[in-house]
């Protein structure tokens, strides 16, 4: 009982009715109380009171109370166990494994500019294709290679249509349900992949299908207007994270929380909610706080997560509470304050190119080139770790070529080269789609020039077999305990084998950690011995600097998995920047607003 | 905040907040998950790691153990009865929702307890409840009496009418307490919590809870007789 010696305030007799004082404190207060009547009298009032309190009538547990919650957990789990076997039936566990083993990847992004932008352009991007490789591994042999027969959803540029396609992605076979499906599978594929129990995995998969919304505000102001908003839309569905009775609305945990330190300049939010109801928050978000705010979609990607404790950490300021007893990086801050009458958003013009996320050089082919990459060797887990350079180059992407001036610092792990070439040779019929869609973009804006977010999804697809619901049941139901077994004794002991891989592996690239300091950072590493090292896409936990915030979080995300299986979140990074209102750019600019693709004909110059 | 061991002795929260140490022999399989004694009482922990592990029984045991906390905890935090059941069914499930997170580093008790308690907090924040509920509504509803009613049998008439009308006033007062102050009064009185114990639950320093729980003791003696409140003697909010 952390409680003084001495009694220093008032508040002593209520510790020494309760008996809660020390000793020491105990023996001043009994002084004090034989010489002030008062007191004493006082110490009598309290003491009549706590008692009265104790004697308050206690209700007592119906008989049926435990019945009822189990009842009620029942529901809520057979509901979502339904609802997933509903979409494994319809053909989406063969794409989602794909997805797991790095042969979809699905990436929401938003290409940042050097210049204030009225509005924002949300790609979606994705590339499902297994190859052979993947075919080949002992969960695929029984699942359904073919991707879904319906294509996703395209959300529209103006706010009605995007509401429009709101509606359309609250349904089962549109674009967004198409992709989270595909998001949901591939981790659950990721969790059989560490061996998980199969019960344990089919509950918590369906349990915590709810996304996170992931906001982080740069400037107190901002951040004002930003907890607006979120309190405002989440004030009556507070603490509802019920799928049963929050089914498309938004979802939030608990109320806002500052978890940075606010004298860093730097708040942050976590919002769960279905994945369609993002453009809408983003929307939101971007109307209320006016065009002084510009937010941006970093990244976005499949991530086995502890989040819980990296959120502890983060909210208490003290990395050392993590499990892996790794403090949280420094974050630097050049990125995230604003200066009042600096005109203009201050990303670096050379930020640093230490990994995929503290690269400001990032495109949209970057990212989606080094999320294959990454979750492909990560998910191939039971293949020798000198295989996975091969595996990764034989990973199909249909991501477009990266810039010559990509480099993902790699530990252990070669640079994607092959990948980078593989993709290039596939600038398919599906790019030019793509092209197409975003020239149909380009003209959404300039018609509706007022919108602050634009979402288009592009995704890809072939048709192919598919097998029959029942028959695809069948496999989901016998295919799950396979996998996991046959994993299982491919991996051996998982433990063990990462220790080992954290100890092959070697210094980030600009990080320049010696090689002992990165086996003492073991949490730092992926969930799956033969994998790649986190430590190669966390290169700014040492350094900081750049976009390390999110680097650092989707490592520390990464290093829970291995301890937190059951964990995991789809986590997407938002950063919301602000430009002093002197400099606010004229709104509605149509001829200057951004479109990533016309970002990728001309990257930034660093 | 002790973590306990498996199979070592571990300290077990009683209805009156006491604690009791037992021996718990454990067992566990192959995979190294543990399974419940069967000869004695499992504790919160390993009914927690069952859980986790997929045993859904094992919830049902904790259900049993702490629902009755739970609910007169949510009770006389939103003031409500039916509503009181509803709210600790759902702070169990936020807690079978969330039971993976947890992290056996604290107590299952406490964390239940800040579930409950903010379960609570917040539905009554939504439904606005600043009215004095019933108290004998509530009893008469749920057959409930103060446990020493028995004790009390040769009191007379008027004795009696007395003590349930000053009962109702204090839990009428309760009810106009400041969330912060009822909760931690019903925490601290009406749960037995010791003040480590409560300032687990609502994340605060001891101190806190100290100061808040003589601040909260003080308005209560304030709403019951204001004609004695002693108001100078309050210590300011900080």
């Amino acid at each position: 009982m952390a409680e003084p010696d001495v009694i220093h305030h008032d508040d002593w007799l209520s510790a020494y009715l309760d008996g809660e004082l020390t000793p020491a404190a105990r023996a001043e207060a009994e002084q004090r109380l034989a010489g002030d009547p008062a007191a004493r009298r006082r110490l009598d009032e309290l003491g009549l009171l706590a008692r009265e309190l104790g004697e308050l009538p206690r209700c007592e547990v119906p008989d049926d109370f435990v019945a009822e919650v189990q009842r009620r957990i029942e529901r809520q789990f057979s509901t979502s166990v339904a609802a997933g076997a509903g979409r494994l039936r319809r053909g989406w566990l063969p794409l989602g494994m794909a997805a797991a083993v790095g042969l979809s990847v699905l990436v929401w992004f938003e290409v940042r500019s050097h210049a204030p932008k009225p509005a924002r352009s949300i790609v979606l991007v994705d590339a499902v294709t297994p190859t052979e490789e993947f075919k080949k591994q002992p969960w695929a042999m029984h699942a359904d290679l073919a991707p879904p027969a319906s294509e996703p959803a395209v959300l529209k540029e103006s706010s009605e249509s995007r509401a429009a396609a709101m509606r359309e992605t609250s349904s089962d076979d549109t674009g967004a349900a198409w992709v989270q499906r595909l998001l949901t599978i591939a981790t659950l594929d990721q969790k059989m992949t560490a061996g998980v129990d199969e019960a344990l995995l089919r509950e918590h998969w369906f349990a915590n299908e709810p996304r996170q919304l992931f906001l982080i505000a740069s400037d107190p102001a901002v951040s004002e207007r930003v907890e607006a908003v979120l309190t405002s839309m989440a004030s009556d569905r507070e603490d509802k994270h019920d799928e049963s009775k929050s089914a498309g609305k938004l979802a939030w945990k608990g109320r806002p929380g500052k978890n940075f330190d606010p004298a860093e300049g730097e708040f942050q939010w976590i919002v769960r909610c279905p994945r369609h109801e993002w453009p809408v928050i983003l929307d939101r978000l971007a109307a209320a706080s006016g065009e002084s705010v510009r937010i941006e979609l970093v990244s976005g990607d499949v991530l086995l997560s502890g989040w819980t404790a990296a959120q502890t950490a983060i909210a208490s300021n003290a990395g050392e509470q993590l499990a892996f007893g790794q403090p949280l990086p420094e974050l630097s801050t050049s990125e995230r304050s604003v200066s009042p009458g600096k005109p203009d958003i201050p990303i670096p013009e050379e930020p640093p190119k230490k990994s995929l996320f503290v690269d400001n050089t990032l495109t949209p082919e970057k990212v989606i080139e080094d999320l294959i990459g990454m979750l492909g060797r990560s998910a191939v887990s039971g293949s020798p770790p000198a295989e996975q350079p091969e595996k990764a180059g034989n990973v199909e992407a249909q991501g477009r070529s990266a810039p010559e001036t990509t480099t993902v610092a790699s530990a252990g792990v070669p640079v994607h080269e092959e990948l980078r070439d593989s993709s290039r040779a596939r600038k398919t019929e599906t790019h030019m789609q793509e092209e197409e869609e975003a020239s149909s973009l380009k003209r959404a804006e300039r018609q509706a020039p007022e919108s602050k977010l634009s979402s288009v999804s592009t995704a890809h697809s072939k048709a192919g077999r598919r097998p029959s619901p029942e028959v695809e049941a069948e496999a989901f139901e016998n295919r799950l305990p396979l996998a996991a077994r046959r994993l299982r004794s491919v991996r051996g002991d998982a433990d063990t084998s990462e220790k080992s891989a954290d100890g092959a592996s070697s210094p980030t690239g600009s990080t320049d950690l010696p090689a002992d300091e990165v086996d003492s950072k073991p949490a730092l590493s992926v969930m799956s011995a033969e994998g790649p090292k986190l430590n190669d896409m966390v290169g700014g936990e040492a350094g900081g600097g750049g976009s390390g915030q999110t680097e650092t979080r989707l490592g520390l995300e990464f290093a829970h998995s291995r301890n937190q299986i059951a964990t995991e979140w789809v986590t997407i990074v938002v950063r919301v920047y602000v430009a002093p209102s002197s400099a606010r750019p004229a709104r509605a600019q149509p001829a200057t607003r951004h479109d990533p693709r016309n970002e990728n004909e001309h990257p930034p110059q660093n | 905040m002790t973590q306990d061991a498996v199979g070592g002795p571990e300290e077990t929260k009683t209805a009156g907040g006491t604690l009791q140490v037992q021996m718990r022999p454990t067992s566990r399989d192959k995979e190294g998950r543990d399974h419940l004694p069967k000869e004695s009482a499992p504790s919160d922990s390993q009914l927690v790691r069952l859980v986790q592990a997929g045993d859904q029984r094992a919830f049902g045991v904790l259900i049993e153990r702490y629902g009755r906390q739970v609910l007169n905890t949510c009770w006389r935090i939103c003031g409500h009865m039916e509503d009181a059941r509803d709210l600790s069914q759902e702070a169990f499930l936020h807690a079978f929702r969330r039971i993976r997170d947890f992290r056996l580093d604290s107590q299952f008790y406490t964390w239940l307890y800040r579930i409950a308690v903010n379960v609570s907090i917040s539905h009554r924040r939504k439904m606005k409840y600043r009215t004095t509920t019933s108290l004998d509504a509530a009893v008469a509803q749920r057959g409930a009496e103060p446990p020493d009613a028995g004790r009390r049998m040769n009191e007379t008439p008027d004795h009696v009418v007395e003590t349930a009308e000053r009962r109702e006033r204090l839990s009428a007062a309760l009810n106009r307490l400041d969330d912060d102050h009822r909760t931690v009064i019903v925490l601290r009185d009406l749960e037995g919590l010791g003040y480590a114990d409560i300032a687990e639950v609502l994340e605060v320093p001891v101190g806190t809870v100290r100061s808040r729980l003589h601040r909260a003791r003080h308005e209560l003696l304030a709403l019951m007789e204001p004609e004695k409140a002693d108001v100078t003697s309050w210590p300011s909010r900080t």
